[in-house]
Formats: C-alpha cells, sequence, structure tokens
C-alpha cells in the first residue's frame, strides 16, 4: 500500500488552522476490538499513518486493521534559502488533523496481551503520547 | 439493585461527578415527568460488570418508589473513560419495544480447529417484543459447528411476543473456510459447470451429425 493522499482536491494549498478542544466524533472503537487513540493534537503525516499501519499488519498477523484517519491537508514549504514573498510554497506532504480522543487506528483477532504488546509497538511511530482503547461493552456482554 | 438519591437541577452534573456521583434520569411512558437522580460511580460500575442492554434492572430512588428499567443510553468520557450520564427506561408492561438483545456465544468451534475462521455477524440481535419476555441475551452453542456452516436468526425460537427485527436468513455466526480450501471449491464447482455444460452439447452432436446436408 503507497501512502495515502486524495485523489483530487478542490483547492491545492491550505491554510494552517489551529487544533482546539476533543475529539467528538471518531472517538469510539467501533469496528474492532482495540483502538489506538490519540491523547493530544497533531498533525499525523502520511508516512506515520503508513508506519502505523505497516507496524500493526505485521504485529496482528491475521488479524484485521482499519485505518480510521485520512491525510487530507495539504502542507506547503518554501524551498531552502528562498526570500519571503513571492507566493505560498509548494505542497510537500499531506497530514490528517488529530484531536485528542481521536481513535486513529483499530484492530481485531488478538489476546488482551498481544493488544497490549501490540499498542506499545505502535506508539512509537507517531509523535504524540496514544493509548490503547478497549471496545466498550457492558459486563454481561463479554 | 441500584439505589439513586433525587437530584435537584440546580446542582451542575460537574460538581456531582467531583463528588462521585454520575447523573442519571428515570423516564418511559407511564412516568409523567421524568426522574432525574444521581447514582454513587461504585455502584454503576459494579452493576455495568454484571449486566447486559437488554437486562432489566431495579433503581430505587430514595424517599421514592423503585423501577424495574432498561439501560437506554449510557454516555462515557471517550478519554477518562468514567461514566458521564446515565438513561434509564421504565417500560410499559403491555406494550411491545424494539431493544438490542446481545448474543454470547458459547462452546468450542470444531470448524475453527479445522481452520476456518469464526465471523460473528451479530453481536446484537434487534428484537420486538412485551418487555417481561426480553432475555438479557442469547446463548449460542457453538460446539456443532463446522466449516461453511451457520447458525441463522431463525434457528432460535420466537413467537408473537419475541421476534427478530432481522431475516431470518440471517447469520448470526459463520465459520468461513480458509481462502485456500474457499479457492479450491470454487476451482472445482466451475470445473463441474464447464463439465456440464459440454455434456448437453456432446448429446447434442450426433443428431446433427445424422442429417442430410445440402
Amino acid at each position: 500500500m503507497s501512502l495515502l493522499f486524495p485523489k483530487r482536491t478542490k483547492y491545492r494549498k491550505m491554510q494552517k488552522g489551529r487544533v482546539k478542544g476533543k475529539a467528538t466524533r471518531c472517538n469510539e472503537v467501533v469496528f474492532g476490538d482495540w483502538g489506538i487513540q490519540a491523547l493530544a493534537p497533531a498533525w499525523i503525516t502520511r508516512q506515520q499513518i503508513e508506519a502505523a499501519r505497516t507496524a500493526l499488519a505485521r504485529a496482528t498477523h491475521r488479524g484485521k486493521v482499519w485505518i480510521r484517519i485520512f491525510p487530507d491537508k495539504p502542507i506547503t514549504r518554501k524551498p531552502a534559502e528562498s526570500r519571503m514573498g513571492k507566493g505560498k510554497g509548494n505542497v510537500e506532504n499531506w497530514v490528517a488533523v488529530v484531536k485528542p480522543g481521536t481513535v486513529m487506528f483499530e484492530f481485531a483477532g488478538v489476546s488482551e496481551r498481544e493488544a497490549k504488546r501490540i499498542a506499545k509497538i505502535v506508539a512509537y511511530k507517531f509523535p504524540i503520547p496514544t493509548r490503547l482503547k478497549r471496545r466498550f461493552h457492558l459486563g454481561g456482554e463479554r | 439493585m441500584v439505589q439513586a438519591k433525587p437530584r435537584s437541577l440546580s446542582v451542575k452534573a460537574k460538581r456531582l461527578r467531583r463528588e462521585g456521583y454520575v447523573p442519571a434520569v428515570i423516564y418511559g411512558p407511564q412516568v409523567e415527568t421524568p426522574v432525574h437522580v444521581a447514582i454513587r460511580e461504585s455502584e454503576l460500575e459494579d452493576l455495568f460488570r454484571n449486566v447486559t442492554r437488554s437486562t432489566t434492572v431495579e433503581v430505587q430512588v430514595e424517599g421514592g418508589e423503585t423501577n424495574h428499567v432498561f439501560l437506554k443510553d449510557i454516555q462515557v468520557d471517550p478519554i477518562t473513560d468514567r461514566f458521564l450520564h446515565v438513561d434509564f427506561y421504565v417500560p410499559e408492561p403491555g406494550r411491545k419495544l424494539v431493544i438490542p438483545v446481545p448474543v454470547k456465544l458459547v462452546g468450542t468451534c470444531p470448524g475453527v480447529k479445522e481452520g476456518g475462521i469464526l465471523e460473528h455477524v451479530h453481536e446484537y440481535i434487534e428484537v420486538e417484543g412485551l418487555p417481561r419476555r426480553i432475555p438479557p441475551f442469547f446463548e449460542i452453542d457453538i460446539s456443532n459447528l463446522g466449516l461453511e456452516e451457520s447458525i441463522l436468526i431463525g434457528d432460535l425460537e420466537w413467537d408473537d411476543d419475541l421476534r427478530p427485527l432481522h431475516p431470518m436468513d440471517d447469520p448470526i455466526v459463520t465459520v468461513l473456510a480458509p481462502r485456500a480450501v474457499r479457492l479450491e471449491a470454487e476451482e472445482e464447482a466451475e470445473v463441474a459447470a464447464e463439465a456440464a455444460e459440454e455434456a448437453p452439447e456432446a448429446e447434442e452432436a450426433p443428431e446433427g451429425e445424422g442429417e442430410p446436408e445440402g
């Protein structure tokens, strides 16, 4: 799987913006049994997403993996040693904007012990603290 | 049984939570005005350890009556996993209600031992029924489930007072064959289909031979 980015966009470049508040959506584990949840705001680059996906796919062996974030924000950068002005720089990368609480990845088909181990490996791929989140079930439903 | 104390809405929910309580509300078709209550967080945690969404729970309001309720909604903080609010629904005894009933699988599946993948299609079955007939969960024995076999919703016992809102031929749990086995089966089916196509042609051919030409 190559690095993710949108097929087509309405506008080529985007303003920076600020990440405020907690995630009010995408904050529950809904597909798999376990989720990797962000605990701080961040821009997650497509390389980081791919690194985490690869790590998860390897660690879960034959388990299922879901990617819940998509890098849809273009990041521009001016060439090195160029003077200020002359317009906005070129698109260099794509990122996903992540708020605290966002469940970025989900996986299934592993035991609790395995899930903890996997979460530790995947955490290294992100620039922010993350935690392992279990799908919410009432006790009698497990 | 859960003990609840009536709550004045002038006390903010945040303060209640700081004091170790969880705000909750009790309502239903027979309850004239919703009753706002507060429940000890520890008590609620103990309760949620044993119940399901379709279990009837007794809530005793301090200085009030005891209600037999269903858990309608549970709000959980996505980051701290603390309970924020709970909705209790008091059903009307003679009126049917729609509720998701969880499915529990018991036994060891022989199909999985043969390399199959157990797919739990319906973790909950949406049912419509009278409150007294709604079970806390459906227990399904999978100890006789082989490769490529399923247990359907129609395999459970239903009647007029309790019926599923899914089609009867929907699988609840199924054992998928591993991919290699599935591909082999598909190839065999293709070969069989080709052979079946060729066979009628071969039968028709001798008739054509016998006809005079020109």
